[in-house]
């Protein structure tokens, strides 16, 4: 009876011996097996038998990044299309799903596109044998009027997922700013409404032809399967299909800023921010663990080196928050503050440049770097709680470095760090050239922007995200 | 053709899974080591569900402390982490008039200092723990949270204790929370779906239960003050009625130790005045918030629905699953897929304890503002008329709620807050036990019924947030009356 309690000691995060202690810390461990089909699908799989689900993530190395001119958004638009219908299931992709209480979803980032659903266990075929008749047979049955509608559907969810949103297109702004016309990151997923509007059939057809294929893909597998039928099952729907070939990654331009950029841009809000952006290591390089410690130290709770004088004290600013944005080619470090009711711009501006430059003089202390250290290394036994949490970070492990089981040594990345780490990073990234956003309300751009010098570039440029 | 009948096929083995019947024929597993070029699957139709596995929820562990303290604890192992959870029973309907965001502004200033401890360097004691706090205010209670390292039970309890019974409630943290509530709340108005809820709220319920968002809007905030924020302290923050939540890596022994340790001497009982739901909800009309050179506008139909104590929860959800609920409903299909005029439409049923209402809403492009309300009301009265809820339908919606069951007892976390709910709703630690053949209980007729009950275009009122100028013209023919009103849910007199 007491299945859940018992089975669970089966687990995948070994807890022995844990303490909260930094130096003592137990190395959560997810147990997996890969394999890789003839055609070059790649196949990872993950048991765990408390409860009777089974995820299924199908991720294709394929994103914005991968884009070409004049088509920004394709990858997400894309994925849409990927629900309506392939030609053995010609109906919403969500069909057979729902009256089985499955989860399912798509989401698509700048470097890659994955599909999911979490089903009974019972309903593990049914999982692979939708996934892999889009797989194969998505374009037979692909019409104009599905591209058009659902072009409509994801314009809407760039108005309302960014236009409409109170400051909602700062992120456009900033990667329009940060990464020069031509680099991969230099626009979102979602795309521009010109580029949505301009893409046809012929380049979904030639976007299906290339990327969705076997080499350039990763099934995942996480639950209450019996592994020898589940690659059986694999073998089965995607063992037949051509490989095609993995998707070379983008060419990546330069995008070191020659000088730094103050932009001015307004929306419908009531109070003034600002962000600030520099470039830092990509995901998993040297420095990029220690721009997310630095970031907790910076507005980690209020007695973090940013919001302390910022919020606490002076008043300035209503909000401060910090973050480290870990892309697979680059990363960036994003400072963003709103100002106080009452309070400008030029204030504001100039307490969190007076904050920063304070923060930075000294190397976090020994209680600073212990606080951190324990919130990040508690986050990472949540990584793997949920089926398709864990399925999404074995291959997203998998797929940025090769190594699904890599859980122990990303956690290692934030524990082998001492303060004098963390201030060499912050000095060396936060003191380069800078790009500095204000989003002004609407009545205060035509008082407030004359001061700024605007520096030109394509708004109106994209974003993207989940279904 | 195919698609019809693999449905068919799908939803009857849904039926035998809902029922409790026997499991549905195991699939083959193919044994056969492919040649060197495999041959293609066999697809003529969906493969068939393999055997199911009987599961039941976890059993819930439950006792009463001395203090009149109610404890739920679930053992779960998957992570060396607890999900806590403190529920108090009077929330924001306990707001003082014309006050409201007093408990949420009161909840907030507490971990603003308390016992030895400032704001800034108790923040800090919780980072060294690396325990996350939190705590929100809803119509009904006020919840805490906390998710710790399960070795750090008490130290984490310790600090809660401090929170909750020694809070310093210093008049300039109270300055400082306030003008930062104030900020937020203007920062919100810009939003619409914030105007909309603001104004749905205030159609349906007034000034009575549940009329106001539970951190209540800029000028009641404003017109709080540290005396009320006390008053209401001494009302809220006592054990008698309250329940704790543990789920995680912790057995029941240490548990009862350590809250022992930190809740045993703590005594009272709270008292608040309970405001009462208005009689009717204001007359149908389109309510508009103004939102200029808006691309979209949100749009919603809203209605008064029974709370948390509803005679027909089940067959109501069963109802909007079909109607409103799910991506495969009647109404995201026809705005979504079919026509394109929005990311989402969804609707759902808000169930407090003593009231609740039942909305469908989207954000629609701007110009397909009338057309979406059009295709609400249209879906209205077909599930009300000649598009009743087929068999299928059902049987689908039940399905989805039954076999998506065990998937919502994943999360230490999820697990926690969907148990705290149940605390708000009045119900006890055996509800999710009776939850399955509840659900499976609601049949055809039931779930007709409910839409009867629901569907009525004469109950609803219509909101809108979007730009009146460009659209308002565009309501003509509704044979409804605009009514404008600020996002703080104030009406605006018509020049």
């Amino acid at each position: 009876m007491n299945r859940f309690a018992s089975a669970l000691t089966a687990l995948l995060i070994a807890t022995a011996g844990l303490s909260a202690q930094a130096e003592e810390a137990p190395v959560p461990q997810i147990e997996v097996e890969q394999m890789t089909l003839d055609n070059g699908l790649t196949v990872l799989m993950s048991r765990d038998d408390r409860l009777p689900v089974v995820a299924v993530e199908v991720r294709y190395l394929v994103g914005s990044a991968h884009e070409r001119k004049g088509r920004s958004g394709f990858a997400h638009l894309f994925e849409h299309l990927m629900f309506q219908g392939s030609q053995n299931f010609d109906d919403e992709y969500f069909k057979p799903f729902e009256p089985i209480g499955a989860a399912v979803n798509g989401t698509t980032s700048t470097d890659r596109t994955n599909y999911y659903e979490r089903v009974p266990k019972e309903y593990l075929e049914l999982a692979l044998w939708m996934e892999s008749d889009r797989m194969e047979n998505l374009l037979p049955v692909l019409t104009q009027e599905k591209l058009d509608n659902q072009r409509d559907v994801v314009k809407n969810e760039r108005r309302q997922s960014y236009e409409d949103r109170p400051y909602g297109m700062w992120w456009l702004y900033i990667i329009d700013s940060l990464f020069p016309e031509g680099h991969p990151y230099h626009h979102a997923p979602i795309g521009s409404h010109a580029d949505l509007t301009a893409a046809t059939l012929d380049d979904v057809k030639g976007f299906f032809r290339t990327h969705y294929v076997p080499a350039n893909a990763v099934v995942t597998i996480v639950g209450d399967f019996d592994p020898a039928n589940a690659k059986a099952l694999v073998q089965k729907y995607f063992g037949h299909l051509p490989a095609g070939k993995r998707t070379p990654d983008p060419k990546v331009k330069d995008p070191t800023l020659a000088e730094d950029v103050h932009r001015v841009e307004k929306d419908e809000v009531k109070l003034p921010r600002m962000y600030l952006a520099w470039h830092t290591p990509a995901l998993f390089e040297e420095g990029d663990a220690a721009m997310d410690i630095l970031a907790t130290v910076l507005s980690g709770g209020k007695s973090s080196r940013l919001y302390q004088p910022l919020v606490y004290e002076q008043k300035v600013a209503k909000d401060v928050a910090a973050f480290q944005v870990s892309f697979a080619r680059e990363g960036f470090f994003v400072i963003m503050a709103t100002a106080a009711p009452g309070k400008t711009i030029d204030e504001l501006s100039a307490a969190v440049d007076a904050a920063i430059t304070a923060a930075l003089a000294t190397p976090p202390s020994e209680d600073e770097m212990t606080r951190s250290l324990n919130g990040w290394r508690k986050s990472f036994y949540g990584r793997a709680e949920s089926v398709l949490s864990r399925a999404q970070t074995l291959s997203t492990y998998f797929h940025f470095t090769g190594k699904p089981d890599f859980l122990a040594q990303d956690l290692a990345r934030y524990t082998s760090l001492d303060a004098a780490k963390v201030h060499a990073a912050a000095q060396t990234y936060l003191g380069k050239k800078r790009v500095r956003l204000d989003i002004l309300p609407v009545e205060q751009k035509k008082a407030e922007g004359k001061k700024a010098r605007i520096t030109s570039g394509a708004s109106g440029q994209p974003t993207g995200g989940a279904r | 053709m195919k698609t019809s009948m693999t449905m068919a096929a799908l939803a009857a083995g849904l039926f035998a899974v809902g029922c409790g019947g026997a499991p549905a024929p195991k699939a083959e597993a193919p044994a056969e080591k492919p040649a060197a070029a495999p041959a293609a699957p066999d697809r003529s139709k969906l493969p068939e569900p393999g055997a199911r596995t009987e599961w039941t929820p976890p059993a819930v562990a439950s006792w009463k402390m001395p203090n009149g303290i109610t404890v739920w604890h679930l053992q779960q192992t998957q992570a060396p982490l607890i999900a806590l959870k403190l529920v108090l029973p009077t929330g924001a309907a306990s707001d003082p008039a014309g006050k409201a965001g007093t408990t949420d502004l009161m909840v907030d200033l507490l971990d603003e200092g308390a016992g030895e401890y400032t704001a800034l360097t108790l923040g800090e004691a919780f980072q060294r723990l690396a325990t996350d706090y939190g705590a929100s205010v809803s119509t009904d209670g006020i919840t805490f949270s906390m998710s710790m390292l399960a070795d750090k039970l008490a130290p984490s309890l310790a600090l809660l204790s401090d929170v909750l019974r020694e809070p310093a409630l210093a008049p300039e943290e109270f300055r400082r929370r306030k003008e930062q509530t104030i900020a937020g709340l203007i920062t919100q108005e810009a939003d619409p779906q914030y105007g909309a809820s603001v104004v749905g709220r205030k159609v349906l319920f007034g000034d009575g239960y549940g009329g106001m968002p539970a951190g209540g809007v800029r000028k009641t905030v404003e017109a709080i003050t540290l005396a009320d924020v006390k008053v209401r302290y001494s009302g809220a923050i006592k054990p008698e009625g309250a329940t704790i939540i543990a789920v995680g890596a912790v057995d029941k022994a240490t548990l009862e130790k350590a809250l022992d340790d930190a809740f045993g001497d703590w005594a009272g009982k709270p008292g608040a005045r309970e405001v009462a739901v208005a009689e009717s909800a204001m007359p149908r009309a389109i309510y508009w918030i103004d939102y200029p050179g808006s691309a979209q506008s949100v749009v919603a139909a809203v209605r008064r629905a029974p709370g948390a104590e509803a005679a027909d929860y089940f067959p109501a959800a069963i109802f909007n699953r079909v109607l409103a609920g799910a991506f495969t409903s009647r109404l995201n299909l026809n705005l979504r897929e079919d026509k394109g005029y929005t990311y989402g439409a969804r609707g759902y049923f808000n169930r407090w304890a003593r009231a609740g209402f039942y909305m469908m809403s989207a954000k629609v492009k701007a110009d397909t503002t009338r057309a979406s309300l059009d295709e609400m009301l249209a879906e209205l009265a077909g599930i009300r008329g000649d598009k009743p809820i087929s068999q299928e339908e059902r049987d689908q919606a039940v399905g989805g709620y039954l076999l998506g069951f065990p998937g919502r007892f994943e999360n230490m976390g999820s697990v926690a807050s969907q148990f705290a709910s149940l605390v708000l709703d009045g119900h006890g630690p055996e509800w999710y036990a009776e939850w399955p053949g509840r659900v499976a209980a609601v049949d055809l007729a039931a779930a007709r019924a409910a839409a009867q009950a629901y569907t009525d275009k004469a109950d609803f009122s219509l909101i809108v947030a979007g730009d009146y100028e460009k659209l308002h013209a565009s309501m003509n023919g509704l044979g409804l009356t605009i009514k404008r009103f600020d996002a703080q849910g104030t009406p605006i007199k018509s020049k």
